[in-house]
């Protein structure tokens, strides 16, 4: 195998792809005769077909072990989906960020990208793929949802208590001098004091970004208030000030993706909210710096500016995969 | 697994200079000589199976990274078997799986555990809500306050994902 372009080596069998829709098609719960039938004769009509329909079968066999499983004591059922739906602690992530060295040695190229946002199951307000949204809550404020981001609204006599779970907001506060309004993401809460403020949540941290006055942010331990144009991280752990100015983290609201020196991996991780198929960067590419303005709303666009600035390659497999590699 | 006799002679060099260095440097992650052992010689096994060797140019950092990836299994094995553990004690006695069971249990949510590792979370729900929970397309639709496309489209993502991972 050459050095030279381990990424092609990883160029997808159509024929994977074919069995994947199939497999999707039968799963979907009241798949037809019609389907069935059909599914009956692509896998007859050749060899590679059933080899591609054993690969995919013989990847999955733990997910149908663990089904097994579950058949013969059912309450097992729970216990396995409380394990798996837990996510790996924050610190051993962190042991692979230095990973892409072993991709590539091993001529497997691609990193997956993860997803940056959570759940939106219970949540009050969404947006979903591509969407932003500008709703005025009931006491007069105004809320900005950036693309798929979810909060949930708690307002009562004492209180206003908004609980972002994915995603960025941006609230222009009413004044109301007997209830706080508060902004909280699992790392900490931003308490305004008469105020625009942003708030972003990304999984191990959250951002919080004063646009007007200044807010009291808190995180763990500490407390700390933060004046216009003033940015900080936090986490349950406590609060880091950005010295940096972190406008463009607020651009998203204009429909814009303002980007100076971030790498590709950053930018393709912002794109992703806008984009309803996965998006899949190799590390070389992902390594790339960047400098631009992309509209967020035009996301296709954006990745094909991108194509023309950087040395990288895009390739699409139907409407549900994108690749990025390095030419 | 086919192995030429050079890429073997590779393998043994890399063996024989580095071993020591790499035990020593994953027992200072462990803190303990067995485990890290262990991980040297699973590290080692990676070696083996990997197929660019020839131009290895930084041994050692070659090493550290696939090291690291074995330490993050065993490090994300003992965080599941922990939580299965835990998880089990909240069940009455009469749900508790026999030990044969349970040792299957274990290997199997390991392993599909590691299929999924990377995928985003909202996929990895919808995919273990239809091959565990076997909830239809329009139930996890509903469930998650999603399109049936958007399941769709999500399973499609995660038997690629896992198709790759287990290759």
């Amino acid at each position: 195998m050459k050095n030279t372009n381990p990424i092609a080596s990883e160029a997808i069998d159509p024929v994977v792809l074919t069995a994947i829709d199939w497999m999707v098609r039968l799963d979907n719960g009241h798949a037809s005769a019609d389907v069935k039938a059909g599914f009956d004769h692509w896998i007859a009509a050749n060899d590679r077909h059933r080899q591609a329909w054993q690969e995919m079968t013989r990847a999955l066999q733990p997910a149908s072990q663990l089904q097994s499983a579950q058949h013969q004591s059912p309450a097992q059922l729970s216990v396995i989906r409380e394990v798996l739906s837990a996510p790996p602690s924050p610190q051993r992530r962190r042991l692979l960020n230095g990973m892409a060295l072993v991709f590539v040695g091993l001529g497997t190229a691609y990193l997956l990208k993860r997803s940056p946002t959570g759940m939106a199951l219970s949540a009050d307000i969404t947006t979903s793929t591509a969407e932003r949204k500008t709703v005025i809550l009931a006491d007069g404020s105004q809320l900005t949802l950036d693309a798929e981001s979810s909060i949930d609204l708690h307002f009562s006599a004492g209180k206003r208590l908004l609980t972002l779970h994915s995603g960025a907001c941006i609230v222009q506060v009413a004044t109301d001098p007997t209830r706080p309004f508060t902004v909280a993401t699992a790392h900490g809460s931003v308490t305004a004091l008469g105020t625009r403020f942003m708030v972003r949540r990304q999984p191990d941290r959250s951002l919080a970004l004063v646009l007007q006055h200044s807010v009291m942010l808190a995180a763990g331990e500490q407390q700390q208030p933060l004046s216009e144009n003033e940015s900080a991280w936090f986490d349950s752990k406590g609060i880091s000030p950005e010295r940096e100015d972190m406008h463009s983290y607020a651009a998203w609201e204009d429909g814009v993706l303002d980007v100076r020196n971030q790498s590709l991996g950053e930018v393709v991780e912002a794109l992703r909210a806008y984009r309803k198929d996965y998006l899949r960067v190799s590390p070389a590419a992902a390594q790339l710096r960047v400098f631009g303005v992309f509209q967020l709303d035009d996301a296709e666009r954006s990745l094909r500016t991108l194509a023309q600035a950087l040395p990288i390659r895009i390739t699409h497999y139907g409407p549900w995969l994108t690749l990025i590699d390095s030419r | 697994m086919r192995m030429s006799a050079q890429h073997y002679a590779v393998v043994h060099a890399l063996y024989r200079d580095h071993h020591g260095w790499l035990s020593h440097w994953l027992r200072n992650k462990l803190g303990c000589t067995q485990q890290a052992a262990d991980l040297a010689q699973n590290t080692f096994i990676r070696v083996l199976q990997s197929r660019q060797l020839m131009q290895l140019q930084e041994p050692r950092a070659f090493l550290t990274v696939l090291a690291k990836r074995e330490l993050y299994t065993f490090w994300r094995r003992r965080e599941l078997e922990q939580a299965y553990l835990e998880a089990l004690a909240q069940q009455p006695q009469a749900n508790q799986p026999s030990p044969e069971d349970m040792l299957l249990i274990r290997e199997a949510i390991a392993a599909l555990d590691q299929l999924l590792n990377g995928l985003p979370p909202k996929i990895r729900q919808a995919f273990l809500l239809s091959r565990l929970d076997g909830l239809t397309h329009v139930q996890i639709a509903d469930s998650m306050g999603k399109s049936v496309a958007t399941i769709e489209r999500y399973m499609k993502q995660a038997l690629l994902h896992c198709y790759l991972a287990a290759r």
